[in-house]
């Protein structure tokens, strides 16, 4: 029986249990006689005993061996544990609820409001919510089974009632925030979440610096009926390989933003850059006039009068001519930032980035599919603002068009989801990603874009950005600055927020305008896996083996070596294998001791010094 | 006042003072007043230590403790009301603790209880001490009944009362007789668990070969820190003053505590002492009082709270009366 004791609230209220434990996010009703039946979370549990205190000095602890005598004599420790659940209300009483009063657990239907309220088709459905394994038992059958959970390397089946968050109402609370440390289950919750925005068709563009989003394959230990091949739902594109900027399209504002993404441009490089870029360049005019200007800078008109003169043939006087016209526009210049220019501008079509475009992506997002821009994290800074702006502004423009009534291209709404997205968009400088996640995040609901930022520093993400995420899912986070924006940036209690550092793996509270209060939930199991999801450890250790082994074969052939004699041997070695091992006499004395510690072979000293010897 | 403080403070330094000269000569004679006692009072062995198992086969039908509770709403004779409540509580968790409740007010005396006291000369002793003494032997009745109850439904292996069994004999005379039969019918060892020792056994049996300023010592006074941890004195019968009331008796010490406790037992189970003070040792926790942490969990949950007697006055008697009664003028003090 579990039962409203002590000084209570019209907001909290204690609840003593002596059957069983209270636990944390439980949500109970308590019955109150006067105010009706009162809905209410338990935000923090104990349990005491009364013959077992806490008392360090004065010679109250308990040696075990008694417990132990009186458990032999029948008596049952439990008996005298109480337990208390500090219990919040969901919505505030009237008056203080009455003490002494009967509180029980929910049914379904009494708090399916708080933790349901759209239906598994058309949500995201990314876990179960935490502690409603008992009220779970009488929901409707198309809310059972339909997930499965990961705990401890096992896979669960669902123990509880499924958190599914309802994408559509972004329309009024946009955008997503994730934050949570490194092995929070940040990046399964991502997965998650992507898998469910494939499962419901939405136009997704990923920005993957990590190279991690990949849906081919499938979770190791998922039973097989529960696959799904999302092969059909999602692209992987290369930055520079599948996709890049048509340089011709290109204007010099966007130019300046590419120049600029790795490292920002210095001013007289933007001058530079706006002097020379032409409309409708291409990237060969454009370099060209770069690399003649170069050379005309580095030389004196006289000098380069010279050469003209000495020119042979009609293509070398034709270049001069025009090496002394750029001279004589583009004279105040200075030649460093030319060359800079230049340089940068080579770098990225080294990189690919001018031999595509981004038409696969926007085929990709009009057929309603996941669409993944993988690339270094530079690349992805300088190409992912541009395609931003690009896709952003596609968008807004067919909107625009159709509130006023003309017609333009048809463009989707879609979702940007960012990992790392404090490196897009940091706190307290400019990058040229911010400002288009900035006006997406101001605007971007009117027009149907909407960000999912995942990030381990929320701190250092733009606060503006911050302030219009407006549900956050927040996974263990142990930086206490961190747990500060936390407790700033969402609705979650000094109860919670004190527990951020010690969440297991793949727990996470959701704080969101949508549901109203904060939801800890478990995120499901993901039905895909990571290609990185193998420990880089193991894989080491894997390739170190397999590479002894293959040595010690070598080695064997070899046998006794003496140490005089290491030269000569590693010398074989490096033959018989075809210079797969070439061994210095250090790394060969270093591999063979080695092998000797690991009781593949064996060594000892002998009249002509130090010997291996094989072990038969 | 500051002259008050100061009169206090000096008669306490001269107290303290007196105390010292009474137990500072006392230290060296230590190991001869161990060997007096064991060749005058009763022999001293060390006690038996238990794993949970042996004890679990000392009383494989667990151990019942019984203690009492008396709280007082009021002022002073007569206008009081006592609420006593007993407790008797088997360590099988299987079985339901037995309550026993009972009121007393010397406004309403029942007379018959009071024939039971051995009190040879009732007319000399005035009318509050009568009182007390007929409280307490109601509150031992209690006790008694909430035991006879428990070795009826849960035939413990032991019985283990609060207090010497001697006291429960001299205050409740009757009904001690019944318990102490039903116990030895049964099987039921019955122990009383004596925390302060009272009693002046060594000082009568040795006196004369005790010093002269330690022969007006009370056994407290001369046992502390006498024992080790773990050693006890099986006293001889014919030391016990009581052993006219059919009982017998060791001192033990049963925990780091210097004080030692005493245990006593009907002359009939007396084979058992060593056994029960084992079982006693084994259930104590080593820094505490030396008295078992269950007796020790039945005296919590029997104790009525000053706290729970009001709430329980409040409620039930009626505002008129209670003020009439059982008001305290001091308790109405302003500051």
């Amino acid at each position: 029986m579990m039962q409203v004791v002590g000084l209570t609230t019209q907001q909290e209220v204690w609840v003593a249990s002596k059957d069983k434990p209270f636990r944390i996010n439980q949500i109970l009703i308590i019955e109150d006689e006067y105010q009706g039946p009162q809905r209410g979370e338990v935000v923090e549990t104990n349990s005491y005993n009364r013959f077992i205190p806490l008392n360090i000095n004065g010679g109250g602890i308990v040696d075990t061996s008694i417990l132990e005598s009186l458990k032999q004599l029948g008596y049952n420790i439990g008996q005298d544990t109480i337990h208390l659940a500090k219990v919040r209300l969901i919505t505030e009483a009237q008056y203080p609820l009455q003490t002494g009063c009967i509180v029980r657990t929910p049914h379904f239907d009494e708090v399916s409001d708080l933790m349901v309220t759209v239906s598994p088709e058309d949500g995201l459905v990314l876990g179960v919510i935490k502690s409603s394994d008992e009220v779970s038992a009488d929901m409707p059958a198309e809310l059972k089974n339909i997930i499965l959970l990961y705990e401890k390397g096992e896979v669960k089946p669902q123990n509880g009632v499924p958190f599914i968050f309802d994408i559509k109402s972004m329309q009024q609370y946009p955008h997503i925030g994730v934050f949570g440390g490194s092995g929070s289950g940040k990046s399964f919750g991502m997965r998650v979440m992507l898998e469910e925005l494939m499962k419901l068709h939405i136009p997704v563009l990923v920005l993957d610096p990590h190279l991690e989003m990949d849906f081919s394959a499938a979770a190791s230990g998922l039973p097989d009926e529960w696959r799904i091949d999302y092969s059909a739902f999602f692209s992987r594109l290369s930055i520079g390989r599948d996709i890049g900027v048509a340089f011709d399209q290109l204007s010099t504002a966007d130019l300046k933003n590419l120049l600029g993404a790795s490292s920002p441009l210095s001013e007289s490089m933007a001058n530079a850059v706006e002097t020379l870029h032409k409309r409708s360049d291409s990237y060969q005019t454009f370099s060209d006039r770069l690399s003649m200007l170069d050379e005309a800078l580095d030389d004196t008109e006289a000098g380069l009068k010279a050469k003209l003169e000495s020119a042979t043939d009609a293509y070398k006087r034709k270049y001069y001519e025009q090496c002394i016209e750029l001279r004589h526009s583009y004279r105040d210049l200075p030649l460093a930032s030319v060359r800079a220019v230049s340089w940068r501008l080579r770098r990225l079509y080294n990189d690919g980035l001018f031999s595509h475009d981004i038409q696969p992506v926007e085929d990709g997002l009009k057929q309603g599919k996941l669409m993944v821009i993988q690339g270094s994290s530079q690349m992805i800074n300088v190409f992912g603002t541009y395609l931003l702006n690009n896709l952003y502004h596609k968008r807004r423009d067919y909107k625009d068009a159709q509130a006023r009534g003309s017609s333009a291209d048809y463009f989707p709404p879609f979702v940007v989801v960012a990992d790392e997205a404090h490196n897009f968009a940091p706190k307290g400088y400019d990058t040229p990603a911010k400002s288009v996640l900035k006006e997406i995040a101001q605007e971007g609901r009117k027009y149907g874009t909407f960000l999912i930022l995942a990030t381990q520093r929320p701190t250092v993400l733009d606060e503006n950005i911050t302030a219009q995420l407006n549900t956050k899912f927040v996974f263990r986070t142990v930086r206490s600055i961190d747990i500060a924006t936390i407790k700033e940036e969402t609705d979650i209690t000094p109860e919670e927020a004190r527990r951020l550092p010690y969440l297991p793996s793949g727990d996470a509270f959701v704080s969101s305008a949508i549901i109203g209060r904060t939801v800890p939930i478990r995120v499901r199991m993901a039905r895909t896996a990571s290609p990185h999801s193998q420990n880089p450890f193991d894989e080491l250790k894997e390739i170190f083996s397999k590479q002894e082994e293959q040595l010690l074969r070598y080695i064997e052939d070899k046998l006794p070596i003496y140490e005089a004699d290491m030269m000569q041997k590693a010398r074989e070695i490096e033959n018989d294998s075809n210079g797969l091992y070439t061994l210095t006499v250090d790394q060969l004395k270093g591999l063979l001791d080695r092998l000797v510690e690991q009781g593949k072979i064996s060594g000892r000293t002998s009249v002509l010094g130090y010997i291996y010897e094989s072990l038969s | 006042m500051f002259n008050i403080e100061d009169e206090l403070r000096e008669r306490l330094m001269q107290f303290n003072d007196t105390l010292k000269k009474r137990y500072k000569s006392s230290g060296g004679f230590n190991a001869k007043l161990l060997s007096l006692i064991n060749n005058y009072i009763g022999e001293i062995s060390d006690i038996k230590e238990l794993n949970p198992n042996q004890v679990a086969n000392l009383a494989p039908r667990g151990v019942v403790a019984v203690d009492g509770s008396i709280n007082t709403a009021g002022s002073s004779y007569p206008h009081y009301v006592a609420v006593m409540r007993s407790l008797a509580q088997s360590t099988i968790a299987a079985y339901e603790p037995i309550y026993k409740y009972e009121i007393y007010s010397p406004l309403f005396v029942d007379t018959g209880i009071e024939g039971t006291y051995e009190d040879g000369s009732n007319a000399a002793v005035p009318a509050a001490v009568r009182d007390e003494n007929r409280r307490s032997a109601h509150m031992a009745r209690l006790e008694i009944e909430a035991a006879i109850e428990a070795i009826k439904y849960m035939e413990p292996s032991v019985m283990m009362m609060d207090g010497s069994l001697a006291q429960f004999r001299i205050k409740c005379r009757d009904r001690w007789e019944d318990l102490c039969d039903m116990a030895i019918k049964t099987g039921t060892i019955l122990i009383g668990v004596v925390e302060e020792i009272k009693t002046a056994i060594i000082k009568q049996a040795i006196e004369e070969y005790l010093p002269e300023n330690m022969r007006d010592m009370y056994d407290r006074e001369l046992l502390f820190g006498l024992l080790r941890p773990g050693q006890m004195i099986s006293i001889n019968e014919d030391c016990l003053g009581q052993g006219k009331l059919g009982l017998a008796a060791c001192f033990a010490r049963t925990s780091m505590d210097p004080h030692p406790i005493a245990i006593d037992m009907p002359v009939e189970q007396a084979l058992y002492m060593k056994d029960m003070a084992a079982l006693v040792y084994a259930l104590s926790p080593r820094d505490g009082r030396g008295v078992p942490l269950w007796l020790d969990m039945i005296d919590n949950r029997v104790r009525i709270t000053t706290q729970m007697m009001e709430a329980l006055i409040d409620e039930y008697i009626d505002p008129d009366i209670r003020h009439r009664l059982l008001v305290a003028k001091r308790q109405n003090r302003d500051i």
